[in-house]
């Protein structure tokens, strides 16, 4: 139970992007179509799980006995971004097509904040291993879900007549601010 | 270019919020208060540069494969170094910039201007200009929701009532909407596109 409210919470109630502002840039980048957002959603989540659980073996295994919290950034950087290459390799050899939609977003999953910010977060709240899991898990769905909303309203303002100054990244910002908005009355749901 | 174009196209033709749309997480993140937008802005320019000076030293000695490694190394290496010396110096500072100060080594930013490719007076020109650019933006973004959303300039109360702030402004929705519409602005202005240059 309290696994399945943490699950909820971190995907709705704490959504890392449309409520924490955290991995804005691959955000506004990817979200232009949704197939290639589900994609993005689907390897960031895996990331995610992975740097959930390194994060927390580092910190309790090396970081904490040899007294070197201070190296946490530094260390939670260097296995995201060993985590990202082996995502990329895997992807460019078994879908290329998928590899070749995200680009140069794929080694940008090292330097969106989702990642680190989850890993750091997971260790200041003192989670267990279960519940870093599951926060790392909740956190790449919740990342995932606000990629293919934002995507598909997108797609349909394709469409529609919008001032040209706001074309692009304005209006998507817009648009996830309204979509924060309706998320925020979530608050203090859980 | 010039070093001075260089330097100047970071603070307004290539702004790297209002135009590349990079670096978005601390604007909307920190910069509810203009005093954090200054103090996140600085810290992130003064990560920049350092890097870059790195990045020049080592130049000849680093290939290109394993270049993204020794950016991310040396990042990660000042990121915590000021974040050490800010928890020295300035405990409250560390409190309330929270989570933010640790991510300044994974700002998109940050890692965009290094893998531009450019001799290394240009490199340091274009590292400054970016970096104020930055700040300029961070703080502007700061000012205008800390005006709207708390009717205060700098931690100062302005309005003295004759205005009910617009609390909205403040919060998370707010900071989408208000950066959408400086970037809508900025285009308007500069004539520029509204596409993401990327």
């Amino acid at each position: 139970m309290e696994y399945l409210l943490l699950f909820i919470g971190t995907v709705i109630v704490n959504n890392f992007v449309l409520v924490q502002f955290l991995g804005i840039c691959p955000f506004i980048g990817v979200s232009k179509q949704v197939s290639t957002s589900i994609g993005m959603g689907i390897a960031t989540t895996f990331v995610m799980v992975m740097a959930a659980l390194a994060s927390w073996l580092i910190q309790h295994f090396i970081l904490v006995p040899l007294g070197l919290e201070y190296l946490q950034t530094l260390s939670f950087i260097l296995v995201i971004a060993a985590l990202v290459q082996l995502v990329e390799m895997f992807l460019h050899k078994s879908i290329p097509g998928l590899y070749r939609a995200m680009g140069i977003f794929l080694p940008l999953i090292t330097t969106n904040c989702a990642v680190l910010g989850l890993a750091l977060n997971a260790v200041l709240r003192d989670y267990n291993l279960g519940e870093s899991l599951v926060y790392g898990f909740g956190a790449g769905v919740g990342f995932t879900l606000a990629l293919i909303m934002i995507a598909g309203i997108r797609e349909e303002l394709e469409f529609a007549d919008i001032p040209k100054p706001l074309k692009g990244a304005a209006i998507a910002l817009i648009t996830a601010g309204l979509l924060s908005l309706a998320f925020s009355g979530f608050a203090g749901m859980i | 270019m010039s070093l001075g174009r260089t330097f100047f196209k970071g603070i307004w033709r290539e702004n790297p919020v209002l135009r590349l749309a990079v670096g978005l997480v601390p604007v909307l993140g920190i910069a509810h208060l203009a005093i954090n937008g200054v103090y996140l802005g600085l810290a992130t320019a003064v990560v920049l540069l350092a890097a870059v000076l790195v990045k020049i030293l080592f130049a000849n000695l680093v290939s290109k494969e394993v270049g993204i490694f020794v950016d991310f190394a040396s990042l990660t290496i000042f990121t915590t170094l000021l974040y050490r010396l800010t928890g020295v110096y300035q405990p409250e500072l560390l409190v309330q910039l929270g989570i933010y100060l640790p991510l300044v080594a994974v700002n998109g930013f940050v890692l965009q201007r290094l893998s531009v490719d450019q001799p290394p007076a240009a490199r340091i020109a274009d590292a400054l200009g970016m970096g104020l650019g930055y700040t300029a933006v961070l703080t502007l973004v700061g000012m205008i929701r800390e005006f709207v959303g708390l009717g205060q300039f700098f931690g100062r109360a302005v309005l003295n009532g004759s205005l009910t702030p617009f609390s909205l402004a403040a919060t998370v929705p707010g900071g989408f909407v208000i950066v959408g519409l400086l970037i809508a602005l900025y285009n308007a202005l500069s004539g520029t596109g509204g596409e993401i240059n990327e």
